[in-house]
């Protein structure tokens, strides 16, 4: 932290992100940072389009500097405790229900996820 | 031109933060030490909460408190004059606490005379979920004039803490806030989060937070728990 007005969320992740990413970049001997590839799970509520702006700020002068952040998003899936069936559901929704046998008794298996997949480079 | 060449990393992006936050849990497991992360909205009650708990359980046990309230010395001055120690946090404006400024908060403690932390995170339902303190739990507080639709809005928090206090319970007869309505949304987020209600005002509930947190400060003590 410490850039002043840039002290969003956002930004603090992708500082994170971006040591992650030289450090396997290096380890790697690229010269060169080409994609960074992640998967953000739905409930994280990150968009593409942000990450790519701090990410463009932040790695000025480094071997990641141009690099496309590339935001795979991992839908919520939710599992119904009655009959075990597993469904995609829109978390903001407030009544959801189980497709198959209309339980409302719910929960969510998939949709967490903040991961680094992988990093493309030269 | 170069052959772009794909490296697998599969490694979550806050791991940094992750292995500091692993390495304080170790530290205070073997100083049998129990740390609470307390977050919540602006103005839920964190600091009438954490007063509250002190004056009922401070002649238990010994606590420290980490103060990250933005900029202000006015939470920590509260807690000073209930005759525990508080540590305020220098944090720059940020949205809320990482496992670094906890360990710089730790570093000021003298662990050996504290059984209990509590981690009064910065007034924010959307970053500090995402980090993890080395805290042994994670709590929150929902109070009333909120409303009961905040579970919608904010899912990743109220999935992640370990107990959900809804504060300001005194307010729900003139309110048109459904409990029911909260813990539906709530248990299919988090099945096993433990759910009190209070009133920092009347009292009501506050015995059976502090009963919770009791029976936590009592499991991190024994030896090989956490």
């Amino acid at each position: 932290m410490g850039k002043g007005v840039f002290n969003i969320h956002e930004l603090a992740i992708t500082e994170e992100l971006l040591k992650l990413v030289l450090k396997y970049a290096e380890e790697n001997d690229a010269q060169r940072v080409i994609s960074i590839n992640l998967q953000v799970g739905e409930l994280r509520d990150f968009t593409e389009e942000w990450m790519q702006r701090y990410f463009d700020y932040l790695s000025r002068g480094t071997i990641a500097e141009g690099g496309k952040v590339v935001l795979k998003t991992i839908p919520v899936e939710m599992e119904c405790n009655e009959c075990m069936a597993t469904f995609r559901a829109d978390i903001k929704q407030a009544d959801i229900k189980c497709p198959d046998c209309s339980s409302p008794s719910c929960r969510v298996t998939a949709g967490n996820e903040f991961i680094i997949e992988s990093i493309g480079v030269i | 031109m170069d052959e772009i060449r794909l490296i697998n990393i599969r490694e979550s992006i806050l791991a940094d933060n992750q292995g500091l936050a692993e390495q304080i849990r170790a530290d205070l497991s073997g100083k049998g030490i129990f740390m609470l992360n307390l977050m919540a909205s602006p103005g839920a009650g964190k600091t009438s909460l954490i007063i509250e708990t002190l004056r009922r359980m401070k002649n238990n046990y010994r606590f420290s408190v980490i103060e990250g309230d933005i900029e202000s010395q006015v939470d920590s001055e509260k807690v000073a004059k209930e005759g525990v120690g508080a540590v305020q946090l220098r944090t720059g404006g940020a949205c809320h606490l990482d496992a670094p400024m906890v360990k710089a908060g730790l570093d000021t403690v003298n662990l050996d005379i504290v059984d209990a932390v509590i981690i009064e995170n910065i007034g924010n339902l959307v970053c500090p979920a995402d980090f993890d303190l080395g805290e042994n739990r994670k709590a929150m507080i929902l109070s009333v004039p909120e409303g009961d639709d905040k579970v919608l809005k904010y899912p990743l928090m109220f999935s992640v803490c370990d107990a959900l206090v809804i504060n300001k319970i005194d307010y729900l007869e003139s309110s048109n806030f459904s409990l029911e309505t909260l813990e539906t949304h709530l248990h299919r987020l988090n099945p096993g989060i433990r759910v009190f209600k209070t009133s920092c005002t009347t009292g009501e509930g506050l015995d059976e937070w502090c009963s919770w947190l009791g029976q936590e400060i009592e499991r991190a003590a024994l030896p090989d728990e956490g």
